[in-house]
């Protein structure tokens, strides 16, 4: 079903939006066919839902549901995924922004996985693959910790 | 600085084992750390993820990042590990403070493939223990691995530490290592050893069983690098593993939640190859190779004296020789109680001098004949005299091999005891007699002028007989000595 995960990469850039974002149609559907009590959606995820393409949804029956949204599950695992450590929680145009440059220059299907660490005080890190680089201000620092500190002793007495 | 670092991510975790994903460099053995400080060591590679054994206990959450250390599993090794107790990693753990290392000491991986046979000597060397027993019949070489086996409470650890006592003066190193045994039991090792004055040659590594099980499956490892570094300056080593059957469990526990298939007795596939690999290690080892030798004895407690079972048969078989005490013979009164019939030492004759080896020999004829004539010992009355003098020759070995725990008899008295027995002077005695004299008698040799001089010159006789006759020629004094 990796044609419904295609469609719905196109507008989501963080894994942890991915992953809410199947859970949502996940329970919708789930609701639609087996019934029970559905959980209350935000604007957000009505509006998302309501973007998807009328056929998306027509493939889903009784009987495969279960199957596809493993499928898709096993899917989101083997995506590939740059790990971006930031100092402040983006919004939706930072990621929007970061996730589509990402995309342009890497591959088309990449997903940002962020974290929040306020110790890097600025910048980013970035891990891919298991290489983490560090591009914060808190790297710069460590690296000229000598020359910063020469410097403010000057201003001691 | 370089900015590029490594990192993985816990995809999954069970108690003490995590799975990681990431660190594409890494190796078997490398060390990592949670951001919380908690550390692993890497025990397997697969195509997807990394095994990690937890050697610190703390909270291990999924996407959790780890950082790739810069030492590898090793300990940091020297002279100052001398009358300090450690736990697998080199940390201290007897109180005392932290331990007087310096940089230039050097850290040694745990892992290490053991000599080949191009490094190693023939064992010419007796390792004497101190107890009669074990230096006269089943005698140890420097450089033997020597199995212990035994019941609960049959006095394997009070054999263990007055065997280390004994090496008092000898320039022998001893290395203890305690796997998985109450904290309580380390204490006490520790306080005996400093109250005999054997501590400031021993190297104690332990691991309480309240510790996590990577951290226990590591011990015997780490006793082993210890003793390859100070047998690597040529010192000859004792190694003591107590217990190997514990540490199987332990490496039993590791597999079976690692989802490796179990075997015999539910122990994975490659235990044999675990404690080959680490027994491989002891021996006697060339000058260019060090020169040093490492003894070891490890010890696994037995269930209900069933030597049968897979841990015990699979050590027996990759070790010289076994000693096999038993609780039945402790509760007879017979201390060091080893089953002088089952216990054998593969190595150790050859180190033997020819009066001790002839004389042992002798001594076995006689214990063999007795055990032969057992049936008909009730009968004793009656008996032809030959027959009574081997039974009661049989009896006065028994009693002058017993040994109370904590004493050490020097190696000539040893001979002279067991000698004795074929002397006129002890032929028409009993039991009683010698359990009333041993002591008199041993001292008698050890500081009466007149006898001094047989102790003294055992090591230049040619044969036993030459010795028995010396000490016909002194029953009349010792009978004098012994009214």
């Amino acid at each position: 079903m990796n044609n419904l995960l295609a469609i719905i990469l196109k507008d989501t850039f963080t894994l942890a939006q991915l992953n809410s974002r199947v859970r949502v149609l996940k329970s919708t559907l789930l609701n639609e066919f087996f019934g029970g009590s559905q959980t209350q959606l935000t604007a957000g995820e009505m509006s998302w839902l309501s973007s998807l393409p009328p056929d998306a949804k027509s493939k889903f029956n009784k009987d495969n549901v279960y199957k596809i949204f493993e499928e898709i599950e096993k899917a989101i695992k083997l995506l590939p995924t740059l790990t971006i450590y930031l100092t402040f929680e983006p919004d939706e145009p930072t990621i929007f922004k970061i996730g589509s440059f990402a995309r342009k220059l890497y591959q088309p299907n990449i997903l940002l996985d962020t974290k929040i660490d306020m110790g890097l005080i600025a910048g980013c890190s970035l891990v891919w693959k298991g290489r983490k680089k560090d591009y914060s201000l808190k790297s710069r620092l460590d690296e000229k910790k000598g020359e910063v500190l020469e410097n403010f002793k000057k201003f001691l007495r | 600085m370089d900015q590029t670092q490594e990192v993985g991510y816990v995809t999954s975790s069970r108690d003490f084992l995590v799975y990681l994903d990431g660190f594409p460099t890494i190796k078997i053995n490398d060390m990592v750390q949670s951001d919380e400080g908690i550390r692993g060591w890497v025990n397997s590679l697969e195509e997807d993820k990394i095994e990690v054994l937890m050697l610190d206990e703390g909270k291990i959450v999924p996407k959790q990042q780890f950082i790739r250390l810069s030492s590898r599993l090793g300990v940091s090794v020297g002279d100052f590990l001398l009358g300090r107790a450690i736990n697998p990693l080199g940390v201290p753990i007897d109180g005392k403070g932290l331990l007087s290392k310096t940089k230039t000491n050097p850290e040694l991986g745990l892992e290490q493939a053991a000599l080949g046979i191009e490094s190693r000597e023939f064992i010419t060397e007796q390792f004497l223990t101190g107890i009669t027993l074990i230096d006269s019949l089943i005698p140890l070489g420097k450089g033997q691995r020597e199995l212990i086996l035994g019941d609960a409470h049959s006095g394997k650890t009070g054999f263990l530490i007055d065997t280390i006592i004994n090496q008092k003066n000898t320039g022998i190193i001893c290395i203890y290592a305690s796997i998985g045994k109450p904290a309580v039991v380390v204490r006490n090792l520790i306080d005996t050893l400093k109250n005999n004055k054997a501590l400031i040659f021993t190297v104690i590594v332990a691991t309480s069983s309240s510790e996590p099980a990577p951290l226990i499956f590591l011990t015997p490892k780490t006793a082993f690098t210890i003793a390859e570094y100070f047998q690597k300056k040529g010192k000859d080593v004792l190694l003591i593993l107590d217990d190997l059957g514990t540490h199987a469990k332990i490496y039993r526990e590791i597999a079976l939640l690692g989802n490796k298939s179990p075997g015999r007795e539910s122990y994975p596939g490659d235990i044999f190859y675990q404690h080959a690999h680490l027994l491989e290690r002891a021996g006697n080892f060339l000058p260019q190779y060090g020169g040093g030798s490492i003894t070891a004895l490890p010890v696994i407690e037995l269930n209900l004296n069933d030597f049968t079972t897979l841990i015990p048969t699979n050590v027996m078989s990759m070790t010289d020789g076994h000693l096999l005490f038993k609780a039945s013979l402790r509760s007879q009164g017979q201390t060091p109680a080893i089953d002088i019939s089952l216990s054998v030492s593969r190595v150790g004759r050859q180190t033997q001098d020819p009066v001790s080896n002839l004389l042992s020999a002798k001594i076995r004829q006689v214990l063999s004949a007795a055990a032969d004539l057992e049936t008909i010992s009730r009968f004793s009355s009656e008996l032809p005299p030959e027959t009574q003098l081997t039974l009661r020759r049989r009896d006065l070995i028994m009693e002058l091999l017993k040994q109370d725990p904590l004493t050490q008899v020097p190696k000539p008295i040893q001979l002279i005891l067991l000698a004795l027995v074929f002397t006129t002077f002890l032929q028409t005695k009993n039991q009683a007699f010698v359990e009333k004299y041993k002591a008199t008698i041993i001292q008698a040799f050890l500081r009466d002028p007149r006898l001094m001089p047989i102790a003294k010159s055992t090591a230049k006789f040619q044969s036993d007989e030459e010795l028995i006759k010396i000490l016909e020629g002194a029953g009349p004094f010792l009978a004098k000595l012994c009214p």
